[in-house]
């Protein structure tokens, strides 16, 4: 169920909110039961039995976390370390399976074919949505219990309803335990969580509708042209806007549904076009993701204590995972190889996250694009011929990607790029906070011009799927 | 600092008790719940076909070629997906709004038809259906199949004492070349050439040499235009009773009419046609009878005082515009149109797009029944699913056998 749709918007949505808010006031536990199953519903109807799934995970880390408590709790640290490698056996073992086995049948194949070998059978697997996002916030609950960042949250259809709450399951952000245990427990849901959680959940859902998805015909049609100098700015530019607005938009959308439902997820985006340097991106992009890497892979790598030349593999070595993370795929790969390299060159000429240059925001930029073009290729080769194009003088512009070119999408690949890219003080929704503190104009803007719109296009069915369903 | 954190959306209301906006709740109460309560309880605001407020659609699922609307379908959704999108108020006036504002920051087809698998844009915003531009080339062996089962057609109503015509009308491609721009129909030409051979047959009638020129197409529309229409069923005419249409006596009203290609890159443009009428001294009678194909019924036509032969004509959507259950609701520029008011008995029906098992119905059967010429009327890229073997000799054999039962 998409959150742009109608059955999640006004039917889905609006039951939810009508039962759980009155009920929180009268019980607790009724209202985290309605929300349970209100979320195993919104699961289901997307992933029909692989809800299952989502169960066995949570089940294996509630075993895991609550035999890690008890062991920490007596001194056993190798019944612990134990309990956090069946937890991370199991957990990588369900996303190795469902992700990653056809991808690497497919490379033991083609070695064997170079070596005459025989061949494997390569599975045909059904992708679970957000199996990416749920499998590591199960796996962060037992890391944390583990190390006595938290205790264990007791109840397991408790646990279930943290790793399956809806907002955040599809695609994030990824929510640790321990930033919403305390609300699993107490919260509050009255005007001020509903009012402001829909301007949020607004405002993010005209950031898809009306950028993300207005750029994604000019995208597609970049990527399936014949690449010139035109297309390949094209692809790397369109794809850079609709990404940022699409999955920062989506980001905008959980939030706002966790504060009508009484929790307060983590920020997952800080403005990253506007980042100086490729270290600073990665502080401002998809920041749920890199924390987690950094605090459960990075970390207990040694992250920058073990000398020079382990810092630079533990960098590197982080960066792959999170390529290998978004897919299986060598473009992703080679994605996470790129920024790796990028931060291993800031960090050894001394360059940080507070640096600041012209010449540093070039190079951000073209670190930045760059790997968006990898990332949304198919294959290495259209990387390959998109990076030649874009430095082949050519004045050509194919027919589809001219045809794609209308007045709305060039006006949303612009005007996303200017809202990315321009410095707080000039971004049209800063200048209209500062000029108008209480946010009314901002907000009768959103609410008076872009909501009818994104309801029209809604009712319409032109909206698209998010970008990271599919990680 | 988050994207849009609360002081972005300026939830401090200093000296008051609230400290949120009034405004986010009423916009969550306005955009969430109320059409929630409005789709739950079936309240529609996108009122019915006849609701002024909604301009009408083209419904070009009516034309039988495989051109039905797909929006919903595009969007794959499951059946609760559908059953809610059903039942959601005002989902017409959001369609119209979409292409309203689609048409007014994309004034050309550009945009629309790069999205679009069904339409291809050629020369002067001219619009043309993929399923007959992409048509596959057809062999020696489907072209052997196809003569066998037109000479079996022949052979079958020349038996039970039936004069038979097989008219073939070219694909709008074929039929202005120029106006394709860069739009390729290597294939749709060859198989042009299958029509003319098939033209050597004696009651195979190639339309092409009639039906040619701008001015015999529409520019948004798979169908005919008036003039192409007239055209084609002028040759028809003649072919039944040489000489009877020398001399047309053709009125001309001047319209705006929505084209279904138009229609299906999400437009509602319209193009201005030079509606053509038989200027007749009796008025032909119209009366309807259902077949097994719902809106689709057989028409039979009565002009008293014209000529004497009988004649059923069984058509795709070229031969007629629609079979409306209100046969006063014909529209010109079709081929019925033309045809009716030379001969005192004109009865026509529609087949549907993927076969013409209603040949066999017991309406269709009384009026092969009574009969003198059957003229079968098809279009060149619907051939593939008209001639194949069996496909329209097998329920032309039944009526025959039921009509020979019934004798």
């Amino acid at each position: 169920m998409l959150f742009n749709s109608v059955a999640f918007l006004w039917l889905f949505l609006a039951v939810v909110l009508a039962v759980h808010t009155p009920l929180l006031r009268v019980s607790l536990t009724a209202a985290n039961i309605v929300l349970l199953l209100s979320s195993l519903f919104f699961y289901w109807w997307g992933s029909a039995e692989l809800v299952l799934l989502l169960a066995v995970s949570v089940i294996i880390d509630y075993l895991a976390a609550d035999l890690a408590s008890i062991a920490r709790n007596r001194g056993k640290s190798r019944i612990v370390k134990l309990c956090v490698a069946a937890s991370v056996t199991a957990n990588i073992g369900l996303l190795g399976w469902f992700k990653y086995s056809g991808f690497l049948a497919e490379m033991i194949n083609d070695i064997t074919a170079r070596t005459g070998g025989g061949s494997l059978i390569v599975p045909t697997v059904i992708l679970p949505i957000g199996i990416s996002f749920f499998t590591f916030q199960s796996m962060s609950y037992t890391f944390d219990v583990a190390a006595g960042r938290i205790q264990p949250i007791g109840d397991p259809l408790r646990l279930l309803l943290y790793v399956s709450l809806f907002p955040q399951l599809i695609a994030g952000p990824i929510v640790r335990a321990r930033d919403v245990q305390a609300q699993l427990s107490q919260r509050v849901v009255g005007g001020e969580q509903l009012a402001n959680g829909f301007s949020r959940f607004a405002y993010g859902l005209a950031k898809k509708m009306l950028v993300a998805d207005s750029v994604a015909p000019l995208v597609d049609a970049a990527y399936a042209s014949e690449p010139t100098m035109a297309t390949a700015w094209i692809a790397a530019l369109g794809y850079a806007v609709q990404i940022y607005f699409d999955f920062s938009g989506y980001s905008d959308m959980a939030i706002g549904l966790g504060q009508m439902l009484g929790f307060t997820f983590p920020e997952n985006f800080r403005r990253p076009y506007a980042a100086a340097t490729v270290t600073d991106f990665w502080r401002r992009w998809h920041m749920t993701l890199s924390t987690w890497f950094r605090d459960y892979l990075y970390i207990p790598l040694g992250g920058n204590r073990a000398g020079r030349g382990r810092t630079y593999f533990n960098l590197v070595l982080v960066f792959l995972v999170t390529g290998f993370w978004h897919g299986a795929a060598w473009t992703f790969v080679l994605w996470g190889v790129w920024h790796g390299a990028a931060l291993l060159a800031e960090r050894s000429v001394g360059v940080s996250a507070t640096s600041s240059h012209p010449a540093l925001r070039l190079w951000t930029a073209v670190v930045v694009l760059g790997g968006w073009v990898l990332f949304r290729s198919p294959d290495l080769a259209t990387a390959g011929s998109i990076y030649a194009a874009a430095f082949t003088p050519s004045l050509a512009v194919p027919e589809a990607v001219s045809a794609a070119f209308t007045p709305l999408t060039a006006a949303a690949l612009f005007g996303g790029l200017l809202m990315s890219v321009l410095p707080g003080q000039f971004r049209p929704v800063d200048l209209l906070t500062a000029m108008n503190p209480r946010g009314l104009v901002f907000r009768l803007g959103l609410f008076g011009l872009a909501l009818p719109v994104v309801a029209f296009r809604v009712l319409a069915g032109v909206y698209t799927p998010f970008l990271y369903f599919q990680f | 600092m988050a994207e849009l954190t609360e002081t972005k959306t300026g939830t401090a209301t200093q000296g008051s008790g609230r400290q949120w906006p009034l405004t986010s709740l009423i916009a969550l109460v306005g955009f969430i719940f109320v059409p929630s309560v409005m789709t739950i309880t079936g309240v529609s605001v996108s009122g019915g076909p006849d609701d002024p407020a909604v301009p009408p659609q083209f419904d070009v699922a009516d034309s039988g070629d495989s051109l039905a609307y797909t929006e919903p379908e595009r969007s794959a959704l499951g059946q609760l997906n559908a059953w809610v999108e059903d039942r959601v108020p005002g989902k017409e006036l959001a369609f119209e709004f979409e292409r309203t504002t689609t048409r007014i920051i994309d004034d050309n087809y550009e945009g629309a038809v790069a999205e679009n698998e069904q339409v291809y844009l050629g020369e002067d915003g001219w619009l043309f259906i993929n399923d007959a531009v992409d048509a596959a080339c057809v062999s020696a062996e489907v072209e052997a199949e196809w003569t066998a089962e037109a000479e079996l057609v022949g052979e079958l109503l020349a038996a039970a004492g039936k004069r038979s015509i097989l008219a073939i009308a070219p694909d709008r491609a074929i039929m202005v070349p120029e106006l394709l721009g860069e739009i390729e129909n290597d294939c749709e030409v060859q198989n042009a050439a299958v029509v003319e051979r098939l033209g050597e047959l004696p009651h195979v009638l190639n339309l092409a040499s009639a039906v040619s020129g701008s001015e015999h197409a529409l520019q948004l529309d798979t169908h005919w235009s008036p003039a192409g229409a007239a055209a084609g069923m002028q040759m028809i005419v003649n072919e039944i009773q040489p000489g009877l249409w020398d001399n047309p006596d053709i009125d001309n009203e001047v319209v705006d009419r929505p084209g279904d290609l138009d229609g299906l890159v999400g437009y509602e443009n319209t193009e201005t046609v030079n509606l053509l009428s038989i200027a007749q001294d009796v008025p032909t009678e119209l009366e309807a009878v259902e077949t097994s194909l719902a809106g689709r019924p057989l028409v039979k036509a009565t002009t008293l005082g014209a000529a004497a032969p009988k004649v059923l004509l069984i058509h795709d959507s070229f031969g007629g515009y629609f079979a409306k259950a209100d046969p006063t609701q014909y529209q010109s520029g079709a081929g019925v149109h033309y045809l009716r008011p030379w001969f005192e008995s004109v009865d026509n029906v529609r087949v549907a797009g993927d076969n013409a098992q209603s040949i066999a119905d017991a309406a269709v059967v009384e009026s092969i029944e009574e009969a003198d010429v059957v003229v079968f009327l098809f279009v060149q890229r619907g051939l593939r699913s008209r001639l194949r073997s069996g496909l329209l000799s097998e329920p032309l054999a039944q009526a025959l056998q039921a009509a020979s039962i019934e004798n």
